[in-house]
């Protein structure tokens, strides 16, 4: 009885051992593998730019009262992506347009949060938005333009 | 006769009934340990070949390097523009993960939306610009002005959104 005890703690030592084996060389695969190519290649901060470019570029060349009209058709910019993956603020006479709440100088809005693009603990983090902001002058006015991307790539099997 | 306690352990050992109740107690576990240890190798195993197998010939980083370039050029593209783009390197690796070309580039104008499947998965992107992506198409052996090499070409032209019923597949 105490000789055959002795033989199984010695096989359930060794099955221990494998299985010990198994988990780190999974462990190791895998981490390496993710670290190597898991990063995605990080496309928020592009997407973002062109968008503040196509609407910049398009209250350039069309007069204001037209663009926030009809956004979307004037600008040639499909709604349901934009509601989806973007967010975009125009103000007018505004000092700070991140923060901006009065209706009459916030001319255009798209999603909300825009204070999280000067977050300044979000700018390592790759699950916040990115965003791009500058100012753009149309017929004698000055406008302000941010424009956000939290688009992610999208894996389908 | 006396016998030491040392002969005494061994005649008792020697026995044929202690013998064969041992070995087969032994036998059952040592089946038992091995059908288990078999099995957490098999799902290990599995478990490896799934991750390693996603990221084969690099599809996924390269798929995710292509539907965004792809996504860039058609945000910058302006109604009548006809793109050339080189996607010799994609054509590479789907042909060596057994993909074929005509399921590479997936453009979808209903939901604005390009695809690109260099392995088991696709990867997708969405670009924002209101425009249609019409007659795609993968050129084979293109010649490169800049390299002199032959080399493979996504094709397409880029219209006004009409919002298209059907997909287009290059």
């Amino acid at each position: 009885m105490l000789l055959n005890r002795k033989g199984e703690t010695g096989n359930q030592m060794i099955s221990l051992y494998y299985i010990f084996l198994m988990i780190v060389i999974a462990v190791g695969l895998t981490a390496g593998i993710v670290l190597f190519f898991g990063g995605e290649y990080q496309f928020k901060q592009i997407d973002a730019d062109e968008m503040y470019l196509k609407v910049a570029n398009c209250l350039r060349d069309n007069f204001p009262e037209e663009v926030f009209k009809s956004f979307y058709s004037v600008c040639g910019i499909n709604e349901n992506v934009s509601k989806e993956y973007f967010r975009i603020k125009i103000c007018s006479g505004s000092d700070s347009c991140m923060n901006e709440e009065e209706k009459s100088r916030v001319m255009f809005v798209l999603g909300s949060d825009f204070q999280s693009c000067e977050l300044a603990g979000a700018k390592g983090n790759t699950n916040f938005p990115r965003c791009a902001k500058g100012m753009v002058d149309s017929n004698g006015v000055r406008y302000e333009i941010i424009a956000g991307s939290r688009q992610i790539l999208r894996r389908v099997a | 006769m006396l016998l030491s306690k040392n002969q005494i352990i061994n005649l008792v050992q020697a026995l044929p009934h202690n013998n064969m109740i041992n070995k087969r107690a032994s036998e059952g576990e040592v089946i038992f340990d091995y059908v288990i240890f078999l099995v957490l190798l098999s799902l290990f195993a599995f478990g490896m070949f799934m991750v390693v197998n996603n990221y084969r010939n690099g599809a996924a980083v390269w798929g995710d390097f292509y539907v965004k370039e792809v996504v860039k050029v058609i945000n910058n593209a302006k109604v009548g523009d006809e793109i050339f783009l080189d996607v010799h390197r994609a054509t590479e690796i789907a042909k060596k993960n057994e993909q074929s070309f005509s399921t590479i580039f997936n453009f979808d104008n209903q939901k604005n939306e390009v695809c690109v499947k260099l392995g088991n998965r696709k990867e997708c992107y969405s670009f924002f610009n209101d425009v249609d992506i019409i007659a795609p198409e993968i050129k084979l052996g293109v010649p490169d002005k800049i390299s002199g090499k032959y080399v493979n070409v996504l094709h397409f032209n880029v219209t006004e959104n009409r919002k298209v019923e059907e997909n287009n597949v290059a």
